[in-house]
């Protein structure tokens, strides 16, 4: 098979992750870029990549084979519908939409054209959550009863950026939803939110919270609970622990480096990793490989829109949750 | 100041009466077990206690005119009526948590108690951990800034009996009771609101009894910091007992004990024990320490850090927790 022609639609911080991780994959070729500023662009000078602010050049092209978008939230939907006409495959980063409508348009996207549409839950693609994953399907803690997840960043976005988020639930949350129906193989039938800002009195302004306990029953009747702060001092700290009918599954944090100092004053060791970047770093890589092997038409599990579907569905009603201290079905 | 020994009378030899014994005899020398009251003693049991009298009423211990304290270990529904006569024989009274599963019970015990010089200590146990107390010190001394939430994680090991599950008030009132007073005890705040997702994974039979053995709780304190517990009554790998307090400056937490410091490496994996089983293990010196404490409030006429009023937050939170599972929304916990 001749190589592979991709395309990355939005230069940001996640863009050029998986614009680097595309150029350093064999037999493929990161044929185009696309972004309305380019602001990074010179980064990718040295590749014979071609470097465009108008998204219909991509439309216009005729040799893309896969294209991932990582533009903003807002652009998804109308972005994969033009694609659609380009290729099947397309990668596009969570959230798919911004709305259930947008979503279920994308579903009939999907299924009319019988689109490879993969959603960047890139955590699925994480070697300790996936082996955990593995370890809950082989039962090697019998039933499943319960699941805990810590999800905090080392410090807020910038204000700007919170105000376009959506929320933190749509922004960050869904990452730890995803994570829910992973892990379970079941989807989140009801949810009761508890939140508040601690970390910075302008993300109330933004009638958003930077701190909250999310309380959940699986379809499955697993108990679920999630915590998440926008601003940990110590570092990124992701933690999951499964519990079963036989025991604990855990993984906890990754840490900067493994050296651990002892004197008088105690033992010190250093803290976790500092942010998704460096955290989930493996995980970017495999998605995008998977993306690639499916493409050449290797099955592959991967997140789809009824995935995307059900964490945005749980953000919402996590929203909802929030605003009316009660519990929501999702 | 040296006080003299006070004489005390053991009300019930169940799991923690028996370990009371134990501790009282072994550890606690200025405490004397004059004499144990069961209903179907253990003779082997007492013998080995040493010089000890052995009744089948508590009335050989209330109109003992010999003995300054009684300690009640037995089923939680005698607590209540056992407390009143202790105070009618002047007796000091150390008893076993929840002591009632009715709030107005509680309360009119502590009306009783208030006009006399009788005093009064609850078992609430973790209060005397030395792994809390210094968790509490961390957070009064500033290390976590100001707190945004408590994670509390509390899983029994092996679960109790089925007939000890039927007359334990429910896993709110048995188990989570002590999840609640820490919060208390940690922050010396109350909890304002609870809402209680429960389910039944583990002993099937607790669904006629209305009971759960799985919970995960959300709560929020009067100050606004958000709580989690989780909870459940089986892990099979030990006793879960950990804390977690976050807030602006960092994280302080209390982490599982293993029950011996042994690992294995083969070429497979690497291996090391399960955590200490049983609260009688986890909990072994803060068993110690409540007593200790007892006695210096008995010597001293000082009032305990645990007592009735802690007892009676802590189950208002329960009866609303209860509530909450009931319909299914969040409930303010009645002060």
């Amino acid at each position: 098979m001749s190589n592979i022609n991709l395309a990355v639609v939005g230069l940001g911080r996640i863009g050029k992750i998986h614009a680097s991780n595309i150029i350093a994959s064999k037999n493929t070729n990161l044929k185009i870029i696309v972004d309305p500023v380019l602001e990074d662009g010179k980064n990718f000078n040295d590749f014979g990549i071609i470097q465009s602010k108008n998204f219909e050049e991509l439309i216009d092209m005729n040799d893309i084979d896969g294209v991932v978008i990582c533009s903003p939230s807002q652009y998804h939907v109308n972005q994969i519908k033009k694609i659609s006409q380009v290729t099947k495959n397309i990668f596009c980063e969570k959230p798919l939409g911004l709305s259930i409508n947008e979503i279920m348009e994308v579903k009939s996207l999907v299924s009319d054209n019988s689109l490879n549409l993969h959603v960047g839950f890139n955590r699925r693609y994480d070697p300790d959550f996936s082996k955990l994953k593995m370890d809950v399907l082989n039962e090697e803690i019998g039933d499943l009863h319960m699941i805990k997840i810590t999800s905090r960043d080392p410090a807020p976005p910038p204000i700007s950026y919170i105000r376009k988020s959506g929320g933190m639930f749509l922004d960050m949350t869904i990452h730890d939803f995803d994570m829910v129906k992973y892990l379970s193989g079941s989807e989140i039938s009801e949810l009761y939110v508890k939140g508040g800002c601690f970390i910075d009195p302008e993300i109330e302004k933004a009638n958003d919270v930077d701190t909250a306990i999310i309380n959940m029953s699986l379809k499955n009747g697993v108990l679920a609970t999630i915590n998440n702060s926008r601003q940990a001092v110590y570092g990124y700290d992701q933690r999951i622990e499964v519990l079963g009918s036989k025991g604990i599954l855990k993984v906890g944090n990754r840490l900067l480096n493994r050296v651990v100092k002892g004197t008088r004053e105690g033992f010190i060791s250093s803290n976790p990793k500092n942010f998704f970047i460096d955290r989930y770093e493996e995980s970017y890589k495999k998605e995008m490989t998977d993306f690639i092997k499916s493409i050449k038409g290797k099955p592959v599990d991967h997140a789809d829109a009824d995935d995307g579907l059900h964490a945005l569905k749980a953000g919402l009603a996590a929203n909802k949750s929030l605003l009316n201290n009660a519990p929501f079905l999702v | 100041m040296k006080h003299k020994a006070i004489n005390v009378g053991l009300i019930g030899l169940g799991r923690i009466g028996k370990m009371h014994a134990n501790n009282i005899s072994q550890k606690l020398p200025f405490i004397n077990l004059k004499s144990v009251i069961d209903p179907a003693p253990d003779l082997e049991f007492i013998q080995n206690l040493g010089p000890v009298e052995s009744y089948i009423n508590e009335d050989d211990v209330l109109y003992d005119n010999n003995i300054d304290a009684v300690i009640i270990a037995s089923p939680t529904p005698t607590h209540y009526e056992l407390i009143k006569k202790s105070i009618k024989h002047k007796k000091h009274v150390f008893c076993e948590k929840p002591v009632s599963f009715s709030k107005k019970e509680i309360k009119e015990i502590i009306e009783i108690s208030s006009g006399c010089d009788t005093l009064i200590q609850i078992g609430l146990n973790r209060r005397f951990d030395q792994d809390f107390i210094m968790l509490k010190d961390k957070i009064k001394n500033g290390l976590v800034g100001k707190i945004h939430m408590i994670h509390i994680t509390n899983h029994d090991a092996s679960i109790p009996k089925f007939k000890f599950l039927k007359s334990s008030g429910g896993m709110l009132f048995d188990l989570c009771i002590h999840d609640f007073d820490m919060l208390n005890f940690l922050t010396a705040e109350k909890i304002k609101e609870i809402y209680v997702n429960g389910n039944v994974f583990i002993e099937p039979r607790l669904k006629e009894i209305d009971d759960i053995d799985s919970a995960i709780i959300t709560l929020e304190l009067e100050s606004g910091v958000l709580c989690s517990i989780d909870s459940s009554r089986q892990t099979h790998f030990g006793y879960d007992q950990r804390v977690e307090v976050f807030g602006s400056k960092g994280m302080v937490s209390v982490k599982n004990k293993s029950e011996n410091l042994s690992f294995y490496s083969n070429e497979k994996h690497t291996m090391k024990s399960k955590k200490q089983y049983s609260f009688i293990e986890r909990y072994q010196d803060s068993y110690i320490k409540e007593l200790e404490h007892f006695y210096s409030c008995v010597s001293s006429g000082n009032k305990p850090i645990a007592g009735l009023e802690n007892i009676l937050t802590a189950i208002k939170v329960s009866a609303a927790g209860e509530k909450s599972m009931q319909t299914n929304n969040p409930e303010m916990v009645k002060l």
